[in-house]
């Protein structure tokens, strides 16, 4: 599956907050959204997840405009795990997973066997099964994240868009999550999501996209995309690249801001 | 891929889920027999009288008011011994308008539970109340003008009654909902603007009604006080037919919309990428849910609070699924307002004799709302 941004303006009422946006991530890809704050990352993705209106320009998915697909086609091919995302009740985290299969229910129907059997499968997936019946609003940030990934998973969707997966984890669960994401990448789903941290798009090889204020949007993949000049020109700071191998003899790279 | 110790896990996990489905159900069916034994004690009740009513001569009364219902429907002969067999049958007429009054409080019950965990489910909020958008001071309005009108004939006018309550309920609704969108200044319907606005407006109405309160003789006082705490219950056949017209047209959607009610509940963009248009189910549950509580609230005086606590029990005992809280308010919603309808029967209290209803709910209401609220706290914070 292929999904395509070509010269899409977004934004909120008339005043456009991103211009001309294109680019592309088609399945078994990671793509990860980067910029300053308040650059309009959210606004994209909730563009691209039709939550509010774009402006301009098409999306397509496999080549088919998605303006007029119902809600229903759309999670069939999309699943959105937001930023915040505490129910005023605790739910248990199995009815949570659950919940992710409400698009095959539809309104009037009951879920069934298939569907508990697939909301488990999600669990296990991510492994966070021994949490089944703990409540929802008793886990760690860590595990909700990771809870959220499996509600997305068990609508079996082609993308995943994921809106700053590992804000506020600790460096152990960011590790952790990241490795999820990389895990799903790698069973052929392809997965959007903004992150801060220019690392990230190392970690899992993927492209990005560097939103900048002012400036045209840069696509490709993230050992062209995120140099020393082109952090400095969307983040206003100094960064070092670092390049070193890993125990297993990987290539790898990492940001190192420079502070003076 | 899973593996063999993957499918292992699964298959345990599935046993716990068994096993706790089977405690869920045990916990039901216990419930239904709490429920169906304290019916079996409100009908042996004597509305505000001495003494009770044995329950084999309770039982024998209900049969044979069925017995004579079927035989005038089919014009069959016994029904021409009617007044003989009901003469021959103590208590009978106490027994039939001790059921009639339990099925209006069950219904009642039913109704006011599930409206308060609709409209907290759909505000997000633990103590939204359904009350809040200003029904109940419209049925209190409706109330006070039908007394005002027709004085102590406003007890036997009931049709007339229904007409105001209902009338003024939805006059003040209208007016909520009006304002709150002109508040709201065009942004996406605000949930919160409403139920200020609602309250607000319960206010003026209140402020009003107690004005014309002070100024009423007491004759007038007694009927209006009677009337609108429920102490005076319409058990005529129209009766039964508004409130079941009300309770089947709310139900229906909201038993369909059991499950995905849960999408609701969390925020409108998840419930939008799960596939759900959360407006819709928004609109259908909270017209169901004003329908239901101006309903109990019109058959039976100011019980509100039932609203606001069974839906925190019904998730304290079965946990947050909407499909498991929407059985369980029905169930204990119908119960503890039939156990305070029970209880208020017990006493015999002031003019009339009988204790409002609504008294005895925020009674009992209140500690248990603090309680299930100093428990369940740290599940909303």
């Amino acid at each position: 599956m292929k999904l395509e941004l070509r010269n899409v303006f977004c934004g909120y009422g008339h005043l456009p907050v991103l211009k001309d946006v294109n680019f592309a991530v088609e399945s078994g890809e990671i793509c990860c959204l980067l910029g300053p704050n308040g650059v309009g990352k959210t606004t994209l993705f909730k563009t691209i997840l039709k939550l509010i209106k774009k402006q301009q320009g098409e999306i397509l998915i496999d080549g088919e405009n998605i303006e007029r697909w119902s809600p229903g086609k759309m999670a069939r091919h999309m699943a959105y795990v937001s930023q915040f995302h505490v129910p005023p009740f605790p739910y248990k985290v199995r009815d949570v997973v659950l919940l992710g299969r409400i698009n095959s229910i539809s309104y009037f129907g009951q879920p069934t066997a298939r569907d508990y059997q697939i909301a488990e499968e999600a669990m296990i997936d991510m492994g966070i099964d021994h949490l089944h019946d703990k409540s929802y609003t008793d886990i760690s940030g860590g595990e909700r994240q990771l809870v959220m990934l499996a509600r997305a998973l068990a609508q079996e969707p082609g993308f995943l868009v994921l809106d700053e997966p590992t804000a506020s984890l600790d460096y152990g669960n960011m590790v952790r999550v990241m490795s999820k994401i990389c895990d799903l990448r790698d069973k052929g789903i392809g997965i959007i999501m903004t992150t801060h941290t220019p690392d990230h798009a190392f970690m899992c090889q993927a492209k990005v996209v560097l939103l900048q204020r002012d400036e045209p949007l840069l696509f490709g993949f993230s050992t062209d995309i995120i140099t020393e000049k082109n952090l400095k020109q969307a983040y206003g700071i100094a960064v070092k690249l670092v390049e070193f191998s890993d125990h297993r003899g990987r290539f790898m790279r990492m940001c190192s801001p420079i502070i003076d | 891929m899973l593996t063999g110790s993957d499918v292992l896990d699964m298959n345990k996990s599935y046993d716990l889920y068994m096993e706790k489905r089977g405690r869920t159900r045990k916990l039901f069916a216990i419930s239904i027999l709490a429920f169906i034994l304290l019916f079996a004690f409100s009908m042996c009740l004597r509305t505000s009288q001495v003494g009770r009513v044995p329950f084999g001569v309770a039982m024998k009364n209900l049969f044979t008011w069925v017995k004579l219902a079927v035989a005038k429907w089919f014009n069959l002969p016994v029904y021409l011994e009617s007044e003989n067999i009901i003469a021959q049958s103590p208590f009978y007429f106490e027994t039939i308008a001790r059921f009639k009054i339990s099925v209006i409080t069950v219904v009642s019950g039913v109704m006011l539970a599930l409206a308060g965990a609709l409209y907290q489910g759909v505000f997000r909020n633990p103590i939204a109340a359904p009350t809040m958008l200003g029904v109940a001071s419209g049925i209190e309005l409706g109330i006070l003008v039908l007394v005002l009108k027709y004085a102590g004939a406003a007890y036997f006018m009931t049709s007339k009654r229904y007409t105001y309550c209902y009338g003024f309920a939805l006059v003040i609704l209208l007016i909520v909902l009006f304002t709150g969108k002109v508040v709201s200044r065009g942004r996406r319907f605000a949930v919160t603007d409403m139920l200020l606005v609602g309250t607000a407006i319960s206010q003026v109405v209140g402020v009003l009604i107690t004005y014309y309160r002070f100024e009423m003789e007491d004759e007038l006082l007694i009927v209006f006080q009677e009337i609108s705490s429920g102490i005076y219950i319409n058990i005529h056949t129209i009766t039964f037919i508004i409130l079941g017209a009300a309770f089947i047209v709310s139900i229906i959607p909201v038993h369909l919309l059991r499950y995905s009610f849960n999408a609701v509940c969390f925020s409108d963009d998840d419930a939008f990428t799960m596939g759900i248009n959360p407006v819709v189910i928004r609109f259908i549950t909270l017209a169901g849910g004003t329908i239901m509580i101006t309903a109990a609230m019109i058959h039976c005086g100011s019980v509100g609070m039932i609203s606001l606590i069974v839906p925190h029990i019904c998730r304290y005992l079965f946990g947050s699924d909407f499909k498991k809280i929407y059985y369980a308010s029905g169930i204990f919603g119908g119960m503890l307002l039939l156990l305070c309808r029970d209880i208020s029967a017990l006493f015999y209290f002031g003019y009339s004799g009988a204790f409002p209803i609504g008294t005895i709910v925020n009674i009992i209401a209140a500690p248990i709302f603090i309680i299930v609220l100093f428990q369940q706290r740290k599940g909303w914070e």
